[in-house]
C-alpha cells in the first residue's frame, strides 16, 4: 500500500480532482493536511484566506459576515475557494455543521496547483464570468451603458443658486445634479462637491450653482461598453458619469452600477423591475434577459429551477405592466383575472417565448367595460412585445377580444372543446389546460380550471383525441433506432428537440394529468400528482421526468452555446455535435417516450 | 508529534517481532499526509497466523529492509517530536527492545497515548467502559471519523493521529491543546 | 403471368400501398404549435368506416352463404345494415355524451361498480373471440387457396400475420389507409361481380344484372336459377326455408350485436362533431351498402356459374355431367384446400352434384343411376374467392379478389384484438388487479393477450361452428344477449341499477352461450353436441345464431326484476343519466 492511498482514493471521488491522472493525485495528496474540527467550531473567517478545503467526513455550513446561511457542503465536497452564491461571489465564514475532518490545501499549494491545471484554473477561477465576458464583445444588449440607467438625471439650470440645487437633489433622493446651460450639459454637482466647495470654504449659498461646478465634466457615450467605462472610472478616480445620448444627458451611472450589472442575480432583476415606472425602463431592463438566462445555464442549475426563474421574470414583468396599465387607466371596474397559459403557465419557460394570456372577467362586461379592458390588455400585450415578449403567432392574448371574456363564457368555451374536440380544439385545449392566474382574482380561474379538468376527467373521449394529438409528435427516432433529422427551415438541419421531444412528454403528462383530475399546470407537479393518486406507476413518471431534463437540459445547453456566439436560439441540435455519452442517453430519452407514447396509444386505442 | 503503529508477529515483546512500521507527522494541530511513511520489516521468524490481522505474507515481508534501516529511518523523523500511539505500552515495548538491539540502548519515549486520555476522560466523568469501547476503530466512529476498512501500520498510524486531534478538539476548544498533563515518559 | 404470381404481386402491392400511406401519414407532422391539423372529411371517414365495418364475413362469406341459402340469407345484409343504423342513431350519440369509448368504461362508470365492469369485460371478450373466429376461418380460405395450401395451413399462416399486423397496430387507425384498404375491398369486390354480370346478363351493374334476363334469352335470371336448383332437388332459390320467428329473432340478433362489437362503436368517435359522426355514419352506409347489394346477385351468379360448371349438359341424361378428369383448374386447386371435395360414388367418373336430402327427388335421382351428392364438400366461404375463376376471369381480377378478402379479414381482425387486449390489459388488469402496474408491463400483457385470443380463435377456426358469416352471426347473438340490453337501459333507465346490470349481462350470455354449445358442442368441440343441429331440434324453431334476441330479452327481464327488489343508484348517476338525454347547450342558453 502506498502513503498516499487513502487519500488519492477518495480524491478519485471527488470533483474536479477526479480528472486528474492518479499521480498528479499523489502529488497533491501529499500537499494536503488533516484537521478536525468538532461540531459549531468555526473554520475560517471571511478576509482570511484559507486555501482549499475537502470536506473528508462530516459537513460543513458556510455563512456570511452576518452569519446569514449561504450554503451546506458535505463529505467529497470543497469550499475555501471563491464561491458564487446565486450567482454573486460573496465573502464567506466556514463552520463545522457536524463534526469533521478537513484536508486543506495550503493557499500556496492551491494556486500552484491551478496553474498547473488549466481544467482546475477554470473549475475553480469564476470562469462562467470569464465566458460571459468573452460572449459579451459580440451582443451589444448587456453590455452597454445604455443598459444600466435607471431613470431620467435630475436636471437643473447653471442660475439656480446653490441652496436650490441641494434642496433639488436630497428632493430627488440624489447625490448628485446635472446643471445645464443652453439645453447642453455644462457641469456636475456632486455631494462631495457641496461639502468641500461650498460649506468647508465658506461659499455664499445663494451663489448660482454654476460656480461651484465641475465644468465640463467627462461623459460616456449611452452606447459604450460597460468594461470600458469601469476602466475609465476607476483610472480617473470619477463615481458619478452623466450619460449622453445625442449630445443630451439622459442619465447617470455610477461605478457600483456597472459592478453590480456584472454580477446580476435574477431576483434582482425581479426586483429592480418593480421599481421600474414605464415601459421604456422596463425595456431596458429586459435586454439583460439573455445574459441573465446564459449565465443560468451555465451556472449548471437544474432545468426545472431554470424554468421557474425566467417564469418568475415574465411574471414579473408581467404584472409591473398590469399594474402601470391600471394606475393609467384607473381603478378596473370589476374583478378579473390575467391568466397566462403554455409554458409560461407550466413555469417551463426559457430563453426565447412569445406570450400567450387571457382575462378572466368576473361577469360579462358593458361596453364602458369593454373599453376598459380593452385598452388595458392592449398596454400589456403591447409592452410585452417590446419587452421581447413577442405577440403570439395565433393570436391568443388578451387583446384578442376572444380571450378576454367572462368565466361563464370560458367554461363554455372548455365545455365546446372537451365536447367537440376538433383539430383546432385539442390544440386550444393543450394551450388552455396549462393556466395560471398571475393577477387579480386567483378565485375566478380556480373556478375555471376546477370546472374544465372535472370535465375532461370524465370524458374519455376527449383525451381520446388530444392522444391521436400527442402520437403525432413522434421523437425523432426511425427504422433501426436511428436518429432522424429534419429542417427547421434556415441553413441548419438537426434534432427538433422541442417538437419531437419536449412537446411530446410535455402533451403525455397533460392528458395523465386530466385522467387523473390534476389541474396544477406544471409538468414535474403534474407527475408527482399522478404518481400520487396511482394513475401513473412510479417508475414510468421517473422514466419521463428523466427523459423531460435530459432533452431539455440539452436544449438549454445548446441554446446557450448559440447565445454565446452571438446566434438566435433554435431547438435544433445536430447530432454530431454532442458527445458520444450524449447522443446514447439522448437516444435512450426519446426511446422511453416512444415506450410511453405506445402505452398511451394502446390505452385510448389510437394506433 | 509523530504518530506511529507497528504490526507485529505476536504480542509478546521478549519474542515477537516488528514486521512493518508506519508513520505520520503532526504539525500544529493538522496531520501532514506528504509525511506519511510506512515500512516493511525483514523478519526472521515467520509471519504465521498474524497474517489474517495484517494481511502481510511471508514474501512481502521479506521484502521489506533491516530492522535497523527501519528504526533509523522512524528515529529520524521522530527526533525532538512526542510520539502518539494508540495503546502506547505494546508499542513502545517492542520500540525498545528493537532500540536495544540495533543500538545496545533505547532512548527515552515522551508518549501520549490516545487510549489512555480517553480512559481518564471517561473515568474523571465517571462514565462505565467496557470491553472494546477503547478499540481504535470504535472511538474513531464515536468522534464521527472516516472508517477506514484498510489494516495496516500506515492506516492505523494516521488513524491514530487523526482521532488525537479529534480527542484535543474535545478536551479543549478554545485554547490550543496543552499536552502536558497528558505526557508520559518510558 | 401465372396465377399465383401475380396474386404474391397484387398482394403485395396492396400492403405497400397501406403500409406507405401510414408512414407518408406518419412523416409530415411537425406542424407550427399554433396550426391545428386537418380534420378528416366526413366522406372520407365513412369510407375508413366502411372498411372496418366489412370484415372477412360479409367480403367472403356472405355471397357464399346467399348463394346456398338463398333469400334466406338476405337476413344478414338486413340485420348487419339496421344494426349499423342503431348504433349510429340510438347508441353512439349517448354514449358520446357520456364521454366513453368502450363498453367496460361505459358500464363500470354507468353501474359505479367494478363488478360491472369485468362482467362487460368479459361480455366483451366472448363475443370480439367469437368474431375474430370468422375472421380466421376467412384468411384460412384466403391463403389455402392463394398459396395452394391445406386450409389448416393457411389459417396457421393467416394467424401469424395477424398478430404481426395487429402489434404493430400503426396500419390500423390511420384514416388514409383504410380508405385505400376500403378501395381495394369495393374494387375487388365489384369488378368481378361486373365481369360476370355482363358475361350472363349483358347488364354492367350487377345489381340490376341480377334482376334481369339472361344473356339472349328471354329468361330471368333468378327464374333460370330457381329452375336449375329445383331440377337438382334443391330448394328453389327464393323460397323462404326457416321459420318466421327464427327469421325475425335472427335479424334482430344482428341488429342489435352490432352495438357490442368495439372495434365499430370506436369508429363513430374519430370524428369531433355529433353532425359529423352522423355525415359520415351517412356516407359508411352508403359505402356499405356498394357491397352488401352486390352481394345477392355474386350469390345467384355464383351458385349458377357453379352448378352449369358441373351440370354441362340435360340433367339426367348420362353425358350431362362434367367428367372428373376433365375439371378445371380451379376445381383442382381448391381440392388442395380440402374445402372442395368430390367423391365418385356410382363409379362413373362423371360429377353428380344434387341434393340427396330430397326424398321427393331420390327417385329420380336412382333412375338416372346416381347413387348420391359426389360433391361430398362444397365449403360455401370459396365462393366469392372461386367466383372469378369459375367465370374464366382475367388473372389479375382473381389476384384482386384475394388481395381484397386478406384486406378485409385483416383489418377487422387487428381491429378486434386491439380491442380485446386493451380490455384485458387496460379494464381488468390495471383497472382492477395490478393498478401500480408499470406502462412496460402493461404492453407486455396486452400482446400475450392478443397471442392467446389469436391461438384460440385459430383453433377454433380449424374447427369452425359454421361458415364464416355464421360464426360472426353468433358474435353478434352473443353481443346482442349480453352488451346491447346494458347499454340501452344505461342510457334509458336511470333507475337501472348495478345489481341489475349484473345479473342481466350474465343471464343473456350465459343463456345464449348455453344455448350455442347445446347444438354446436360445448367450446365447439366437435362431438359434444347435445343434440342434433337442426330445426326439430330447436326450442321453438330458433336457430342459435338467432338465440341471441331471446337472450337479449331474458337479459331485459332478469335486470328489470333484480333492479325493482334491490336499491336504486346513487343521486348523481340518476342526475348524470338525466343529462345525457337533454339535447346539449339547452341549459347553457342563459348567459350571452
Amino acid at each position: 500500500m502506498h502513503d498516499v492511498t487513502l487519500a488519492t482514493e477518495f480524491l478519485h471521488t471527488v470533483p474536479p480532482f477526479n480528472s486528474l491522472a492518479t499521480n498528479d493525485l499523489e502529488k497533491l495528496s501529499r500537499r494536503l493536511e488533516a484537521a478536525y474540527y468538532p461540531q459549531d467550531q468555526e473554520i475560517f473567517r471571511s478576509g482570511s484566506s484559507p486555501g482549499l478545503a475537502v470536506i473528508r467526513k462530516g459537513a460543513v455550513r458556510l455563512v456570511d459576515p452576518d452569519h446569514k446561511f449561504l450554503d451546506k457542503r458535505s463529505e467529497g465536497e470543497l469550499f475555501g475557494h471563491g464561491i458564487y452564491f446565486h450567482g454573486e461571489l460573496k465573502e464567506y465564514i466556514a463552520e463545522a455543521e457536524e463534526d469533521c475532518l478537513l484536508w486543506h490545501l495550503k493557499p500556496d499549494d492551491f494556486t500552484e496547483l491551478r496553474e498547473q491545471h488549466p481544467l482546475l484554473e477554470e473549475y475553480f477561477s469564476s470562469h462562467l464570468a470569464t465566458r460571459l465576458r468573452a460572449a459579451a464583445h459580440v451582443r451589444d444588449s448587456v453590455t452597454q451603458v445604455r443598459d444600466l440607467l435607471k431613470r431620467e438625471p435630475v436636471r437643473t439650470d447653471g442660475n439656480t443658486s446653490i441652496v436650490d440645487a441641494a434642496r433639488l437633489m436630497s428632493e430627488h433622493n440624489v447625490s448628485s445634479v446635472l446643471v445645464m446651460r443652453d439645453g447642453v450639459l455644462g457641469g456636475i454637482v456632486t455631494d462631495k462637491d457641496l461639502r468641500q466647495r461650498v460649506i468647508a470654504a465658506g461659499v455664499d449659498p445663494l451663489q448660482p450653482i454654476c460656480e461651484v461646478m465641475t465644468g465640463s465634466p467627462m461623459t460616456l457615450e449611452a452606447d459604450s461598453d460597460i468594461d470600458a467605462a469601469l476602466l475609465l472610472m476607476m483610472r480617473e478616480n470619477y463615481h458619478h458619469l452623466p450619460v449622453i445620448e445625442d449630445g443630451r444627458p439622459v442619465g447617470l451611472v455610477t461605478a457600483g452600477d456597472i459592478l453590480r450589472a456584472q454580477s446580476e442575480h435574477p431576483l434582482r432583476l425581479v426586483r429592480d423591475i418593480h421599481k421600474r415606472q414605464s415601459v421604456d425602463e422596463l425595456v431596458r431592463l429586459s435586454r439583460r434577459l439573455p445574459s441573465l438566462f446564459e449565465r443560468m445555464v451555465t451556472l449548471g442549475r437544474d432545468v426545472q429551477q431554470i424554468g421557474r426563474m425566467v417564469t418568475h421574470i415574465t411574471d414579473a414583468f408581467t404584472i409591473r405592466l398590469i399594474q402601470l396599465a391600471e394606475a393609467r387607466l384607473g381603478t378596473p371596474p370589476m374583478h378579473y383575472a390575467w391568466v397566462v397559459f403554455g409554458s409560461q403557465a407550466r413555469e417551463e419557460q426559457t430563453a426565447r417565448t412569445d406570450q400567450d394570456n387571457g382575462l378572466v372577467l368576473e361577469r360579462k362586461a358593458d361596453e364602458d367595460e369593454v373599453e376598459y379592458f380593452s385598452h388595458l390588455s392592449e398596454f400589456v400585450c403591447d409592452g410585452l412585445d417590446k419587452l421581447g415578449y413577442v405577440y403570439c403567432p395565433g393570436n391568443i392574448m388578451a387583446m384578442n377580444p376572444k380571450w378576454r371574456v367572462s368565466l361563464p363564457k370560458w367554461k363554455r368555451h372548455f365545455d365546446g372543446w372537451i365536447d367537440e374536440p376538433e383539430p383546432k380544439s385539442v390544440m386550444h385545449s393543450s394551450i388552455f389546460f396549462d393556466m395560471r392566474c398571475v393577477h387579480g382574482r386567483r378565485g375566478l380561474v380556480e373556478e375555471l380550471l376546477k370546472h374544465a379538468t372535472k370535465r375532461a376527467k370524465t370524458n374519455r373521449i376527449f383525451r381520446r383525441f388530444m392522444a391521436a394529438n400527442v402520437l403525432a409528435h413522434r421523437p425523432p427516432i426511425g427504422f433501426f433506432r436511428r436518429f432522424v433529422q429534419e429542417d427547421d427551415g434556415s441553413q441548419s438541419e438537426g434534432l427538433n428537440l422541442k417538437h419531437r421531444g419536449i412537446v411530446p412528454i410535455i402533451d403525455l403528462v397533460r392528458i395523465r394529468a386530466l385522467e387523473a383530475g390534476v389541474s396544477h399546470p406544471n409538468t414535474f407537479r403534474r407527475l408527482e400528482e399522478v404518481t400520487a393518486r396511482g394513475i401513473v406507476n412510479k417508475g414510468d413518471a421517473r422514466s419521463l421526468r428523466d427523459a423531460l431534463v435530459l432533452i431539455s437540459r440539452i436544449r438549454l445547453a445548446h441554446q446557450a452555446e448559440q447565445m454565446s456566439m452571438g446566434q438566435d436560439p433554435t431547438n435544433f441540435v445536430p447530432p454530431d455535435e454532442l458527445s458520444p455519452l450524449m447522443r446514447r442517453n439522448l437516444k435512450a430519452a426519446f426511446m422511453l417516450v416512444v415506450e410511453a407514447q405506445n402505452a398511451l396509444a394502446h390505452r385510448y386505442q389510437v394506433h | 508529534m509523530i504518530a506511529a503503529d507497528l504490526e507485529l508477529t505476536g504480542l509478546n515483546a521478549a519474542a515477537d517481532q516488528i514486521i512493518s512500521v508506519g508513520w505520520t507527522l503532526i504539525d500544529d494541530g493538522r496531520v501532514r499526509l506528504g509525511t506519511n511513511r510506512h515500512v516493511l520489516v525483514t523478519a526472521s521468524r515467520t509471519v504465521g497466523s498474524s497474517a489474517a490481522i495484517h494481511e502481510l505474507m511471508d514474501n512481502e515481508v521479506a521484502g521489506g529492509v533491516e530492522p535497523g534501516e527501519a528504526l533509523s529511518q522512524l528515529f529520524e523523523a521522530a527526533a525532538g517530536r512526542v510520539w502518539v500511539f494508540h495503546h502506547a505500552a505494546l508499542d513502545v515495548a517492542f520500540l525498545q527492545r528493537a532500540c536495544r538491539e540495533w543500538a545496545g540502548m533505547a532512548p527515552p519515549f515522551a508518549v501520549l497515548d490516545t487510549m489512555q486520555i480517553e480512559l481518564g476522560w471517561r473515568k474523571r466523568r465517571d462514565q462505565p467502559v467496557k470491553q472494546g469501547d477503547l478499540q481504535l476503530s470504535k472511538l474513531r466512529s464515536d468522534y464521527h471519523l472516516p472508517r477506514y476498512t484498510a489494516h495496516n501500520a500506515l492506516v492505523d498510524a494516521l488513524a491514530t493521529a487523526e482521532l488525537l486531534l479529534a480527542i484535543a478538539a474535545r478536551l479543549d476548544r478554545k485554547k490550543p491543546l496543552d499536552i502536558a498533563p497528558y505526557l508520559r515518559y518510558a | 403471368m401465372e396465377l399465383q404470381t401475380l396474386t404474391y404481386l397484387v398482394v403485395g402491392a396492396t400492403f405497400a400501398l397501406y403500409i406507405g400511406i401510414a408512414i407518408w401519414a406518419r412523416a409530415g407532422t411537425t406542424g407550427e404549435f399554433y396550426v391545428a391539423g386537418t380534420g378528416v372529411h366526413p366522406v372520407a371517414n365513412g369510407m375508413a368506416t366502411a372498411a372496418d365495418w366489412m370484415s372477412a364475413a360479409s367480403f367472403i362469406s356472405m355471397a357464399g352463404l346467399i348463394a346456398f341459402l338463398g333469400y334466406d340469407a338476405s337476413v344478414y345484409l338486413m340485420g348487419w345494415t339496421g344494426g349499423y343504423v342503431l348504433l349510429a342513431l340510438l347508441l353512439a350519440p349517448y354514449l358520446r355524451k357520456f364521454g366513453k369509448f368502450t363498453v367496460p368504461e361505459f358500464v363500470g362508470d354507468r353501474f359505479y361498480s367494478k363488478g360491472a365492469r369485468l362482467v362487460a369485460v368479459i361480455c366483451l371478450i366472448v363475443a370480439s373471440i367469437t368474431y375474430v373466429i370468422g375472421q380466421m376461418k376467412g384468411v384460412g380460405v384466403a391463403f389455402g387457396r392463394f398459396l395452394e395450401v391445406p386450409f389448416e395451413w393457411g389459417v396457421m399462416i393467416g394467424m401469424a400475420i395477424v398478430f404481426v399486423y395487429a402489434v404493430l397496430g400503426g396500419m390500423k387507425g390511420i384514416t388514409y389507409t383504410q380508405i385505400a384498404q376500403y378501395c381495394v375491398l369495393i374494387f375487388a369486390y365489384t369488378v368481378p361481380a361486373i365481369f360476370i354480370s355482363l358475361n350472363l346478363t349483358g347488364q354492367a351493374l350487377p345489381q340490376i344484372g341480377l334482376g334481369s334476363t339472361m344473356e339472349g334469352s328471354n329468361v330471368f335470371l333468378l327464374d333460370k336459377l330457381d329452375q336449375v336448383v329445383t331440377d337438382l332437388g334443391f330448394a328453389a332459390y327464393t323460397a323462404q326455408k326457416g321459420g318466421t320467428l327464427n327469421i325475425f329473432l335472427l335479424t334482430l340478433s344482428l341488429m342489435i350485436g352490432t352495438a357490442g362489437l368495439p372495434h365499430v362503436i370506436v369508429r363513430f368517435f374519430t370524428v369531433p362533431k355529433v353532425s359529423d359522426a352522423r355525415k359520415s355514419a351517412g356516407w359508411a352506409l352508403v359505402f356499405i351498402a356498394i357491397l352488401y347489394t352486390t352481394a345477392p346477385a355474386v350469390g345467384a351468379m355464383a351458385r349458377l356459374n357453379l352448378i352449369e360448371t358441373i351440370q354441362t349438359g340435360e340433367i339426367g341424361s348420362p353425358a350431362g355431367n362434367l367428367v372428373y378428369e376433365e375439371r378445371p383448374q380451379w376445381f383442382k386447386n381448391w381440392e388442395t384446400t380440402g374445402l372442395l371435395a368430390f367423391e365418385d360414388k356410382n363409379g362413373d367418373g362423371r360429377i353428380q352434384y344434387y341434393n340427396d336430402g330430397n326424398p321427393e327427388f331420390a327417385a329420380k335421382a336412382e333412375a338416372w343411376g346416381w347413387e348420391g351428392n359426389e360433391m361430398v364438400k362444397v365449403d360455401r366461404d370459396i365462393m366469392v374467392l372461386a367466383n372469378p375463376e369459375i367465370a374464366s376471369l382475367p388473372n389479375w381480377v382473381i389476384a384482386l379478389v384475394a388481395a381484397g378478402g386478406l384486406a378485409a379479414a385483416l383489418s377487422t381482425a387487428a381491429g378486434l384484438l386491439l380491442a380485446i387486449s386493451s380490455a384485458i390489459s387496460h379494464d381488468l388488469l390495471k383497472g382492477m388487479i395490478a393498478p401500480s402496474i408499470s406502462e412496460k408491463k402493461e404492453l407486455m400483457a396486452s400482446r400475450i393477450a392478443m397471442a392467446g385470443a389469436i391461438l384460440v380463435a385459430g383453433y377454433l377456426g380449424m374447427n369452425p361452428p359454421g361458415f364464416a358469416a355464421q360464426v360472426v352471426a353468433l358474435a353478434f347473438g352473443l353481443a346482442a344477449s349480453s352488451i346491447f340490453p346494458v347499454l340501452m337501459m344505461g342510457i334509458f333507465n336511470k333507475k337501472m341499477n348495478r345489481e341489475g346490470a349484473i345479473a342481466g349481462m350474465l343471464a343473456g350470455l350465459l343463456s345464449t352461450l348455453i344455448y350455442i354449445f347445446w347444438f354446436k358442442g360445448w367450446f365447439f368441440v366437435p362431438g359434444t353436441e347435445m343434440a342434433p343441429n337442426t330445426a326439430d331440434h330447436w326450442f321453438m324453431g330458433i336457430s342459435p345464431e338467432a338465440f341471441g334476441a331471446v337472450g337479449a330479452l331474458l337479459n331485459f327481464v332478469v335486470a328489470w326484476v333484480v333492479s325493482k327488489v334491490t336499491s336504486a343508484p346513487p343521486e348523481h348517476i340518476q342526475h348524470l343519466v338525466e343529462d345525457i338525454r337533454v339535447p346539449r347547450g339547452a341549459g347553457a342558453a342563459v348567459d350571452h
